[in-house]
């Protein structure tokens, strides 16, 4: 199959009427020519904010008051991690839990900041995932398979939706993790290159500025500017009178190239935002400057037209940042990195009017054990989870599913990460059962021949 | 397709239990049904499990009487009487996370309770109107062995005897005028690049140009041919194919160490022009084969290395499924590598098209079942093997080995002599009680901790109940204050003690705060303090009594490496032992502790070096008691065990018997039938992979799947030919690359101007023009690397440096040709990813051509771009003297050909603008379309 950005048995002029497409949108356009009634999108774009390591959803969202009374007594359990049940001892949550906003959602005292926007919050309380360990459940969360290969869920959107602004990907992933998994998590897989994830700054260094490869040119304005009008004129003599669209594709992708260039440095410019608006996500602060600034880089891809943003809360450490084996109080600091920056981002989007058709999805992996491990740590738990989601078209202040009393296993209402994925795609006007494409000899979908729509969650 | 006897047994209990159930069912049974169990089941299970919902999950009905009796592909949901023994049952009670029903959550309590009362009534069911439909998927084996690369080669032509006359007949037919040749300037790079990778030098420009004769066309075919270059670009091709890479992928990405081996392999297997056949028998199971000589064992070996070469999750827990993923991965690439087929529908299910049962899957998964590929651990590893070391490596292993008997000899002669000057240097591994030690001393246990200190004992040694260490973390957050007391006046030594080690910090600050001074020591945990092994002197204190000092040690920000903290001590002059006050023994110690601390340091280095056994990835046959058939697992799930599959091979293509010997795995005889010259699909799948190499679009366009969703071919008489030639010329890719190369179609013009032969064929199915194609990653990166004089001709040899750990932030320095890069899944070279490199996780028989703005942004802006191009272009302006000759140089070396005049003023004007900026001119050629396209 040939990847051009434009695609052959094009003729020039259909090129011109295509560039006012920009990057692809032959998914969306063939879909549209189905038959099948086409779902009202909700949301036009998706800001994915990754926990990566896993947070424990009993010391944050998912409040059990079972946990305190059984603390020290040793439970059966069936740990997925020996795949046996076996006793273990329950641990209680080291942070008080308290009711916030008019809809009294749970919060702990961990995200005081967030807890302030419980109203605006869709909190899914029975996620369950494949996977035990981080690489494949990393992989699941972000490609929809455990091992085999592919794509990630925005390349998968980029497919259907195209971009917005002719200017700048539809994808694109901030800081991602280099590990677990790592290029993977963003990858196009078997879908046309141009629909992987584009990477602003640098994979697992939360502090790179964001920024794109090779954007920039080690020459001054005027020789970057001789050089490109000279290349464009001797390619269009090589060219000649061919008709063939690869080399007008060469040709055009200068073009663009040249435009992105002068366009997208300017959209991700965190100078060119107000103090008050830096301060509200906690830039300037040291503990809260790395996050803020992907987040407020977020809100501008998201204004930009970006459809899917990806924000990692992440490093390059053996063990992910989230992932306390041992020495639970660990999320204390780790919640402070971000509480402020997701609360600033919250509050920033609605105040222009974007949350409205943004979907703002907090989450990891998996989530973590209410018995203890090491002492005082907790062990991965893909059995059951916490996630919250945000804007685009969700129920406000609104709490879906549960786990058993010790928050433990989803019970009620349980949503897998392909209902997730399929849920997402409906919010964003996509069907994930005919968001197809045809490699191998078969037809791909990012939820496999699985996934329900979690019609309750939207209001 | 389920075979023909389980679905008797199947239909055989459905009658079973159909009557069964019969004789129980009274109308309070009835009144039952109806109340308690029908609108259960309609709330939560017809969802997925009835007509009108037009789901069937599981291959299971719940809207009929027959469909739990029969059940889906686990087999009948319930039994009449027995409540712990029905699935139904099993499910709803939520016990075991991988069968739990309904999916989105469990039933309420007492409407368990109501399934557990209906099955222990026997089940009265009154919905009997409904049968089963039970119609199998896929095509029949009937329909496959007729489909086109199914049935054997033609070998009549009917008097067309040559490539060109397949191609010409089609064109007549379609009444399409073929294009010209293109000029031999044209010509030359397209040869020169597709055989070698390279573009022509100037000299065989000035040859060809001089004599553009067939004769002398042959002539440099055949040189190319036999240049080794053509074993790294037709390497390269096959290393596609079959998924090379040097890390795992994966969630973790390990290194493949050992990888390389199997690539130099593949490279002097074309080299050599190994016929392919003995290629994939070798592949598939080198380990069965025959050998002369241990060079040939080692080779044999090295190439099973292609079914471990896979990418996979290793630290998957369930090593059960890790076993079935990893022969999945290795059944779908030889089936797609090898026959053109997609097998991994069928993990779960028939396949929905081709005639690929699930039975025959896991007829071909138990040959793979039966082999040793994979050692279980927490992360489990790949199977290697040891391979005979050849000469030169045993003459190093032995020169090692002399070596270090001698260093280590040194070692403890120095260590001995030290010894029994009383200045030991170590001592046996434990802990050294306090009190036997002089003056006074302050353990960890009595220190003031700041931050988390982790105790431990794993080096030796070490004062009182153990040593603390920060755990490498928070520098500059912890301390740990050694405070005491001085009773007596005096002169005081200031000792500390650590446990030393590879992983210590280099430079651990240690302040000493006494009444008169403040100041601080940096020591250097990984060396062995002096004092038998255990202490190391800091400095002289005059101390005054009542007088309170402390030591304080702390982990420092930014600094890398564990620090220890262990016990301080503080020895009065005249108690200090054993003092040296005789100058010669003091100049005598001193010398062997010099002499020893460099003996150390080559043992060290020794260690660090030491050459491994060579070992290759490759496999075994599984150990006998493992050998045999497996069970179909049921919807793909591991643990979901139905009917045995004895081994076999794939039944549509099998043009022969083939037997498994029950005392071993079956590979030979699978790879023996694979490599067959009457096997239907692989000589017709390897000239089509030849062909579109050199003719960019497969007669089968889509080159991976020969099935029924795959594309037919546009000329199947010249395909037969084309594997018909390739069997005949013993499976030799050098004939048949030469018999393509020959062809007049081969040398045919890309032009495409605007005609009713574009409007007539757009793809350029019956190539009536030659396919543009892009130039390769590699061969642009080479290329480069080549015009600015850069590129580092070495080859072969191991792929990653010594102690390599993780693919993460690896910066890719070398120079060597592509092929030497190291492949990370998980982390590509820039340049090669961004040039559609294979992705390295698939059989990759057709690169995807994109055409992207990164692209043009890495040849405009990336630094390594600009530099070779500022090479480049010093070396031409050293070279040629004047304007004119310059840009005729450059346009020579860059694209095989002069400027053309418009070209020519373009570039003229350009260079007057730019204050002739040739490194710019340069780029501007290196990102032209004349550069990145073979026209």
């Amino acid at each position: 199959m040939d990847h051009t950005l434009f695609h052959q048995g094009l003729s020039r002029r259909d090129l011109l009427k295509r560039s006012a497409c920009g990057f692809g949108s032959l998914a969306f356009s063939a879909m549209a020519a189905q038959s099948a009634p086409v779902i009202a999108p909700r949301a036009k774009r998706v800001i994915f904010l990754f926990m990566q390591g896993g947070p424990s959803q009993v010391d944050t969202y998912d409040y059990k008051p079972e946990l305190f009374k059984a603390h020290e007594k040793e439970v059966e359990f069936h740990v997925p991690r020996s795949r046996k049940r076996e006793n273990k001892p329950v641990m209680k949550p080291m942070w008080d839990f308290k009711q916030y906003g008019e809809c009294g959602r749970w919060s702990s005292s961990l995200f005081p900041e967030v807890a302030n926007h419980v109203d605006d919050l869709c909190f899914i309380h029975s996620m369950h995932t494949e996977g035990v360990a981080h690489g494949p459940a990393t992989l699941f969360l972000h490609t929809g398979a455990t091992n085999l290969i592919r794509p990630s869920m925005g390349a998968w959107i980029s497919y259907g939706l195209g971009a917005e602004n002719q200017n700048l990907p539809a994808f694109v992933t901030v800081n991602p993790p280099a590990n677990k998994g790592g290029p993977r998590n963003y990858s196009n897989a078997f879908l046309p290159a141009y629909h992987q994830g584009t990477v602003l700054g640098q994979p697992g260094n939360m502090s790179a500025p964001p920024e794109i490869r090779n954007l920039e040119s080690p020459l001054d304005a005027d020789a970057v500017l001789r050089e490109h009008e000279f290349l464009d004129q001797l390619n269009r003599l090589q060219v000649g009178n061919s008709s063939d669209t690869v080399l007008d594709g060469v040709i055009r992708s200068h073009e663009l190239a040249w435009r992105m260039q002068t366009h997208a440095s300017e959209v991700v410019d965190i100078d060119r935002e107000s103090r008050a608006t830096r301060d509200l996500y906690g830039i300037g602060n040291d503990q809260t400057d790395g996050f803020g600034r992907q987040c407020l880089a977020a809100r501008q891809l998201a204004e930009a037209g970006v459809r899917f943003i990806q924000v990692s809360h992440c490093d390059n450490s053996a063990n992910p940042k989230w992932d306390q084996h041992s020495n639970m109080p660990k999320h204390e600091p780790l919640a402070a990195e971000v509480d402020r920056p997701i609360a600033g981002l919250l509050a920033d989007l609605k105040r222009r009017g974007l949350l409205e058709d943004t979907l703002v999805w907090w989450g990891s992996e998996f989530g973590r054990t209410p018995f203890s491990q090491n002492n005082d740590g907790r062990d991965h738990n893909p059995r059951g989870f916490t996630t919250w989601l945000a804007g685009g078209g969700v129920k406000r202040g609104f709490s879906y599913g549960s786990t058993d009393e010790f928050g433990f296993a989803a019970v009620e209402n349980k949503v897998h990460m392909h209902d997730l994925h399929a849920t997402i795609l409906h919010a964003l006007g996509m069907d994930h059962e005919k968001l197809t494409y045809s490699h191998a000899g078969r037809d791909f979908r990012l939820t496999d021949v699985h996934g329900r729509v979690v019609e309750e969650i939207f209001a | 397709m389920v075979p023909p006897r389980l679905w008797h047994a199947l239909i055989v209990i459905g009658i079973l239990s159909a009557s069964q159930s019969a004789r129980s069912e009274s109308a309070d049974d009835l009144a039952f049904f109806e109340k308690k169990i029908r609108p259960a089941l309609v709330t939560h299970c017809y969802e997925c499990h009835s007509e009108e919902a037009d789901k069937r999950k599981g291959g299971l009905w719940l809207d009929r009487k027959a469909g739990w009796e029969i059940g889906g592909d686990s087999g009948p949901a319930a039994t009449p009487g027995d409540v712990d023994g029905s699935l139904l049952i099993e499910t709803i009670r939520y016990h075991e996370p991988d069968l739990e029903m309904p999916p989105e959550g469990k039933m309420p309590d007492n409407v368990i309770a109501d399934f557990e009362e209906w099955v222990r009534r026997g089940l009265p069911d009154p919905r009997t109107e409904r049968a089963m439909q039970l119609k199998p998927d896929g095509m029949s084996l009937e329909e496959g062995r007729e489909f086109w690369s199914f049935r054997p080669r033609q070998t009549e032509f009917a008097g067309l005897e040559s490539i060109d006359d397949f191609i010409d007949a089609k064109l007549v037919e379609a009444g399409l005028e073929p294009e010209g040749t293109a000029t031999p300037l044209q010509r030359l790079p397209r040869a020169r690049i597709d055989l070698t990778g390279l573009p022509p030098t100037l000299a065989e420009q000035e040859e060809f140009s001089k004599d553009t004769s067939p004769e002398k066309w042959a002539e440099m075919i055949d040189r190319w041919l036999a240049d080794p270059d053509f074993g790294e670009t037709w390497g390269r091709h096959w290393l596609d194919l079959v998924r090379y890479a040097d890390s795992s992928g994966g969630g973790r990405a390990m290194p493949l160490p050992d990888a390389w081996r199997f690539r130099d392999y593949v490279i002097d297997s074309f080299r050599e022009d190994k016929p392919l056949d003995e290629l994939i028998t070798a592949h598939i199971a080198g380990d069965h084969l025959p050998w002369d000589n241990l060079g040939e064992r080692s080779r044999n070996l090295t190439a099973t290395g292609f079914l471990v070469l896979g990418p996979h999750n290793y630290e998957n827990q369930n090593k059960e499924e890790l076993d079935l993923e990893i022969v999945d991965e290795q059944l779908d690439t030889i089936s797609r590598a090898f026959l053109g087929l997609s097998f991994g529908c069928a993990r779960c299910h028939d396949h929905k098209f081709d005639p690929v049962p699930t039975h025959d899957y896991y007829a071909m998964a138990g040959i793979f079942l039966s082999t040793q590929f994979v050692t279980h651990a927490n992360v489990s590893k790949w199977h290697t093997e040891p391979i005979p070391p050849t000469e030169e490596a045993r003459a190093a292993l032995a020169a090692y080995e002399k070596a270090t008997l001698q260093n280590n000899a040194e070692v403890d002669r120095l260590k001995k002599e030290l010894a029994e000057l009383g200045f030991g240097t170590g001592g046996k591994k434990g802990s050294i009680a306090p009190s036997s030690l002089k003056g006074i001393v302050i353990d960890d246990t009595s220190a003031v901790l700041e931050g988390e200190w982790q105790t431990s004992t794993s080096n030796p040694r070490w004062v009182g109940v153990h040593y603390i260490h920060d755990r490498n973390e928070q520098g500059g957050e912890k301390s740990a204050r050694f405070d005491t007391r001085i009773d007596t006046a005096g002169t005081y030594e200031l000792r500390i003690s650590w446990s030393s080690g590879d992983n210590r910090s280099t430079r651990v600050p240690v302040e000493v705060v006494t009444e008169a001074k403040s100041e601080t020591h940096f020591v250097n945990q990984r060396v062995l303090p002096s004092i038998d092994g255990l202490m190391e002197r800091l400095g002289r204190y005059e101390l005054e009594k009542g007088e309170t000092i402390s030591v304080t040690i702390r982990n420092k920000a930014g600094e890398r490496g564990v620090v220890i903290a262990d016990s301080v001590q503080w020895v009065r002059e005249d108690s200090a032992a054993p003092k040296v006050d005789d100058p010669e023994l003091e100049k005598k110690i001193e010398t062997l502790r010099k002499q020893l601390s460099k003996a150390e340091a080559e043992q060290k280095r020794l260690r660090k070096e030491a050459p491994d056994a060579p070992r290759a990835m490759s496999v075994v046959d599984a150990s006998e008691d493992k050998i045999g058939p497996t069970a179909i697992r049921i919807r793909g799930v591991e643990a979901n065990h139905g009917e045995i599959a004895p081994r076999g091979v794939l039944e549509v293509a099998s043009f022969r018997p083939v037997d498994i010997p029950e005392n071993a795995s079956g590979r030979l005889e699978y790879a023996q039938w694979i490599a067959d010259d009457r096997n239907p699909l692989t000589a017709r799948v390897l000239a089509n992979r030849i062909w579109l190499k050199l003719m960019g679009a497969g007669l089968v366009r889509s080159v991976d799947n020969f099935g029924v969703t795959g594309e037919a071919p546009t000329h199947p008489e010249l395909l037969d030919f084309l594997a018909n030639r390739l069997v005949a010329n013993g499976w030799s890719t050098k004939a048949l690359v030469r018999e393509i190369m020959m062809s007049d179609v081969y040398s045919r013009a890309t032009r495409a101007e605007q005609g009713s032969r574009v409007e007539a064929d757009p793809e350029n199915k019956l190539y009536w023009r030659a396919h543009l194609r892009p130039l390769s990653a590699e061969a642009l990166r080479d290329s480069m690397l080549s015009l600015s004089g850069d590129l580092d001709e070495a080859g072969g040899g191991p792929s990653l440096p010594p102690g390599f750990k993780s693919e993460f932030g690896y910066e890719f320095t070398t120079k060597r040709r592509s092929v030497y890069v190291p492949v990370f899944r998980n982390s590509g070279h820039e340049l090669l990813s961004v040039f559609d490199f294979a992705n390295p996780n698939f059989a990759v028989g057709k690169r995807s051509r994109s055409t992207l703005p990164t692209q043009a942004l890495y040849l405009t802006n990336n630094p390594v771009v600009h530099k070779r191009a500022t090479k480049a272009a010093e070396k031409i302006v050293k070279k040629a003297e004047t304007d004119k000759e310059r840009l005729h140089l450059m346009f020579r070396k860059t694209l095989g050909r002069a400027p053309s005049a418009s070209e020519t003023a373009l570039a003229d004007t350009f260079l007057e603008g730019s204050g002739h900026d040739w490194p710019a001119l340069q780029r501007a050629l290196f990102a032209s379309v004349d550069f990145r396209f073979l026209r």
